[in-house]
């Protein structure tokens, strides 16, 4: 038994005994991964900081190490601290910006948390874990899925992890968890309450559940949902009312024709369907709604060749959209090799996910569910000892922008891309031109496999078109994704050491 | 064959570097190394400021974050040298949070170094008469004090800054720096003494050296003193930078300075105005003028002023008509001198400039009520301490001390098992000035020597009046110096209460009204004041730390 304090925790620790207390110390772990790949084919993207820039051909390197301390105390109570690094580029490079040029370090803490276990530690039911920690409810999901917690609602984002590529398929939740197993832990219920540390507006707090059921060791179910953004850090930041491509204004009425005076604007009138009328196009009678900011340059004549805003004129209710959101998940598992009796040929399983990441819809944005619910399908294919893991994964998102973060993170807008930054030329998107929108992304797809060289280290080989993005200038995830569509990928090696 | 944990252990260097070599699992030369356990400290914070001040603004409901994580490992060698590295990182939210800035907004990452020391004991190694320590090491002289307090070291002189939490907004009541310390200990240890020679690591100018010295001691148990002494930025190796020479921070001395009345202005210039372009625009308010009017001063005037031959020209104008504030138009320039009549010129008898050097001095006490009732020791304590920010009076700013004389005491309460520790602190700072690193902090920026200087930043209602012959005045900083300053800040207080849930486990609240700065995007400490200018504006903190 032995016992430390740092200096800071002496203070107001008078009344502190803990001479006699049993403290299990695990040895220092080690950990460090090399990774070394190339973006084989992609389409030119461009970031807010820089120019376009063609990712083909880029190198993707990466080096990190870490350190982890575990300790236990009494049996229950689990202390978790891993520290380290990383080395790695930027992207883009750009020969103008020196900056951009040498390797980067970046220091990171993986984990830091406190679990407590009640009842028999060795046999507890209910257990609460309070810091950084990693929360992965689907085991299967090595690189898509993963949605419910990882992902935001309004745009739909999905992301994978930014700052180590592979393996990490996991929510690094801030925050608490309160987990209760039943049925000899068949059945368990996470409760979760985290703080939004990504997603605008960063802090506010989304709880969450996920609920697992295992059926005979075959068959694992889950379900879940979150309340992204429930308990925001200020209401007054989940929607940007000061932005009029951000506020929907519904006209209930438009009593008479209306020549317009203004440059093209999307509305929707009388059908939901919506419309992009041209520069002196007239305006139906009957319910109009468009955003804020066109409403607000619709010209109409009043009489006597005096121009006014219809946003002046007519009665109006203003909706603005808004950044929270209701999540919710399901996903199966099913082992095939379990049930064929193939135990020792390797995992041999199929799996899915579903999400619709936001329930509710909110004006034009967000008006098809359908739109919001990725689909994810993997399954690990048996290998007979040649391999640890061999495993595949396809997902189909028909969400009608593209994976952007640049409206939404650049500007804190809870509004989806609407800007084509694939391709040479910056182009306009889908929006204001064409209902049907961008769907050159929806399909994304991976192969990853996993051979153990010998006891501490491992080898992995991914290939893949799936969310992959780099880290910018800022230290910031790249806003636009690498791939954008099926027949963009890369691949990527790593050799990964830890004990 | 010459050993090399024996080199190695000749030298201060040697035995460092072989201590930490040491902290990792190792052979050979590690054998009389005796590893000690990896420490864990980790906490994850929550706190919202419900009613606060930010560039001069109310903000009221900003919820703020934090997570640290740090690995404590140790190594001693024989039992006489310790070697003790703790290292590990935090996520934090930069302050203000800019929506359309990502990098304004979300947690960032930074490294942290909490300590990195060598520490060598003389005589017995469990109770030794005399220590040696060197690297960065928390240093920690009123241990009853929880955020308030700790003055000798973390406070500044000129200007007065006053410190609380900072990258750790709790627990925090000490000094991180690097350098030497020497202890002695007597009487049992009843009797302690510390002499340091610190690096300054947060007051600019950086890097430079300030011997102290610390004594406490010890009387029965139940009666604590002490006190120290700290020579601020004592030793400097680049003294220029102690007391920069530049327009910013010159102080005019006139002699024979006129009569003024009241609702007169006085003014520097090469030239009598009209000429906005040839004034430059100093301010000295008097009474019945509404202070805080902005005349700000441009570069150029400055480098016009410094250049000319005869620079201090100095003229009183009385605005004779319709009272000094109706004069100035609204780039600060008189709009018409018609009003005015020109009293005289005055040439200053001498100039001086304001420096960032001086000596601090600490006393503190505490008595322990709960020795004297039978209670648990340490658990009913009052205790106190004051200093003085700067022995030496500067001309302006710095000419009554009191004004640089804060005082805190403290209670902590016995609360039968309830909690572990409960704690009130109360502060008095009667300075005029808003204790802000405004200025100050412009000076450590990309430009010292011309940017900023060891002057305070101005007070928000401030006056004074000059009407002796004998007058010194600042060249270039608006300053509104009074006896009734600004004293809205005067009194801070804090109450920090602890729990242990386990072993390991605890959580703390803070409620306080302090000196907190938070940190920008970049990790730079925020310019401005303290969030809380007044006693009622307050926040409070909740801690999860885990950690044994």
């Amino acid at each position: 038994m032995q016992r430390h304090q740092p200096v800071a925790a002496l203070i107001l620790c008078a009344s502190c005994a803990w001479a006699d207390v049993k403290v299990e110390r695990k040895p220092l772990a080690i950990g460090g991964f090399v990774d070394i790949g190339q973006v084989v084919n992609a389409d030119s993207i461009r970031e807010p900081q820089s120019e376009s820039f063609d990712p083909t051909g880029m190198m993707l390197n990466r080096t990190a190490a870490g350190v982890t301390q575990e300790i236990v105390v009494e049996d229950r109570l689990l202390l978790r601290v891993s520290i380290g690094g990383m080395f790695f580029n930027v992207a883009p490079q750009i020969v103008a910006n020196p900056k951009s040029l040498p390797i980067k370090f970046g220091p990171g803490i993986e984990e830091s948390f406190a679990l407590y276990k009640w009842g028999d530690p060795k046999a507890s039911n209910l257990e609460a874990q309070v810091g950084l920690f990693k929360y992965k409810y689907n085991s299967d999901a090595f690189n898509l899925g993963e949605y419910l917690f990882r992902a935001n609602t309004y745009p739909g984002i999905l992301y994978k992890s930014t700052w180590s590529w592979m393996n990490r398929e996991v929510y690094d939740a801030k925050g608490l968890r309160l987990s209760y197993t039943q049925l000899h832990g068949t059945l368990r219920h996470d409760l979760l309450l985290v703080m939004e540390s990504n997603n605008f507006p960063a802090q506010s707090f989304s709880p969450g559940y996920v609920g697992t059921w295992s059926l005979g060791g075959i068959l694992e179910m889950s379900a879940g949902v979150q309340f992204q953004h429930l308990v925001p850090v200020k209401p007054s930041w989940l929607t940007r009312k000061d932005r009029g491509d951000a506020v929907w204004v519904e006209f209930p009425n438009i009593p008479d024709t209306v020549p317009l005076f203004t440059g093209n604007i999307t509305y929707k009138a009388p059908s939901k369907t919506p419309r992009v009328v041209p520069v002196s196009d007239t305006l139906l009678p009957g319910p109009f709604a468009t955003f804020k900011g066109d409403a607000q340059q619709i010209m109409v004549d009043t009489g006597g060749g005096n121009l006014a805003p219809i946003y002046d004129i007519y009665p109006h209710t203003e909706t603005p959209i808004s950044f929270r959101g209701i999540k919710t998940m399901a996903r199966l598992s099913l082992d095939l090799g379990g049930m064929l009796g193939m135990e020792g040929a390797g995992p041999f399983r199929f799996f899915a996910e579903a999400a619709i990441l936001g329930i509710q819809d909110q004006p034009f944005y967000y008006d098809k569910i359908a739109e919001r619910m990725p689909v994810m399908v993997g399954m690990n294919v048996p290998t007979f000892g040649l391999l640890d893991l061999l495993a595949f994964q396809v997902e189909w998102y028909g969400n009608n922008a593209l994976n952007s973060m640049d409206q939404y993170y650049a500007a804190g807008v809870p509004i989806p891309e609407r800007n084509d930054y694939s391709g040479t030329q910056l182009k306009k998107l889908a929006w204001e031109n064409d209902p049907s929108n961008y769907h050159d992304d929806d399909w994304k797809w991976a192969i990853q496999a996993k051979k153990s060289l010998i006891p501490g280290l491992n080898a992995h080989l991914a290939v893949a078109s799936d969310q992959l993005r780099t880290v910018n200038i800022l230290f910031l995830p790249s806003a636009n994704p690498v791939l954008n569509h099926p027949s963009h990928w890369y691949y990527l090696f790593r050799l990964e050491w830890g004990w | 064959m010459v050993n090399p944990k024996y080199l190695m252990a000749r030298s201060w260097p040697g035995s460092v570097l072989a201590g930490l070599l040491c902290l990792a699992p190792s052979q050979g030369i590690c054998e009389d190394w005796e590893q000690g356990p990896t420490g864990i400290f980790s906490y994850l914070d929550i706190g919202q400021i419900v009613k606060g001040t930010y560039l001069d603004a109310p903000t009221e409901y900003d919820i703020f974050s934090r997570m640290g994580a740090y690995l404590k490992k140790d190594a001693t060698y024989k039992h006489r040298l310790q070697v003790s590295i703790e290292l590990g990182g935090m996520f934090f939210n930069p302050y203000p949070p800019i929506p359309n800035a990502p990098w304004t907004f979300g947690f960032r990452p930074a490294p942290g170094l909490n300590e990195a020391s060598a520490l060598y004991r003389f005589g017995d190694t469990q109770s030794p008469s005399a220590e040696f320590q060197v690297g960065y090491f928390p240093v920690k002289y009123n241990p009853q004090a929880t955020n308030l307090g700790e003055y000798l070291f973390r406070s500044n002189a000129y200007p007065n800054i006053l410190r609380s939490g900072d990258w750790h907004l709790m627990n925090s009541a000490n000094y991180r720096s690097g350098g030497l310390r020497f202890g002695t200990r007597h009487a049992g240890g009843a009797f302690r003494q510390d002499f340091f020679l610190l690096q300054e690591v947060d007051n600019y100018p950086t890097s430079t050296l300030s011997p102290a010295y610390v004594a406490s001691l010890d009387l029965g148990g139940w009666i604590q003193l002490g006190g120290g002494v700290s020579w601020q930025h004592g030793i400097a190796f680049r003294p220029s930078l102690v007391t920069p020479k530049t327009p910013h921070n010159r102080i005019l001395h006139f002699d024979d300075f006129p009569e003024v009345a009241d609702q007169e202005l006085v003014t520097i210039s090469r030239r009598p105005p009209p000429n906005p372009s040839d004034t430059i625009h100093y301010g000295v308010v008097l009474p019945g003028h509404r202070a805080g009017t902005p005349w700000d001063i441009s570069e150029v005037d400055l480098l016009a002023l410094q250049q000319a031959t005869n620079p201090y020209n100095l003229k009183v104008y009385t605005d004779v008509a319709t009272g000094a504030d109706t004069v100035l138009d609204a780039t600060g320039h008189y709009a018409d001198s018609s009003n005015y009549r020109e009293v005289g010129n005055r040439w200053p008898r001498d100039t001086s400039y304001t420096s960032f050097r001086g000596l601090k001095f600490m006393a503190r006490a505490s008595l322990d009520f709960g020795i004297l009732s039978g209670m648990v020791p340490g658990s009913f304590v009052l205790y106190m301490e004051a200093a003085l920010l700067g022995a030496q009076n500067q001309a302006y700013y710095y000419t009554k001390v009191l004004e640089r004389i804060p005082v805190m005491a403290g209670l902590r309460l016995p609360t039968f098992g309830v909690l572990d520790g409960l704690s009130l602190e109360l502060e008095y700072f009667p300075s005029t000035a808003n204790l802000s690193s405004a200025l100050y902090m412009r000076g450590a920026g990309s430009n010292p020597v011309d940017g900023g200087g060891p002057i305070p930043n101005a007070p928000v209602d401030g006056r004074e009046t000059k009407s002796s012959s004998a007058f010194d005045v600042p060249v270039s900083v608006i300053y509104y110096d009074s006896p009734d300053g600004n004293h809205s800040d005067d009194i801070k207080w804090s109450v920090l209460a602890k729990k242990t849930l386990f072993p390991g486990l605890m959580v703390y609240t803070q409620i306080a009204s302090d000196h907190m700065r938070f940190r920008d995007f970049q990790q730079e400490l925020l310019e401005s004041k303290t969030f809380f200018q007044r006693p009622s504006e307050w926040y409070y903190l909740f801690r999860v730390e885990y950690g044994i």
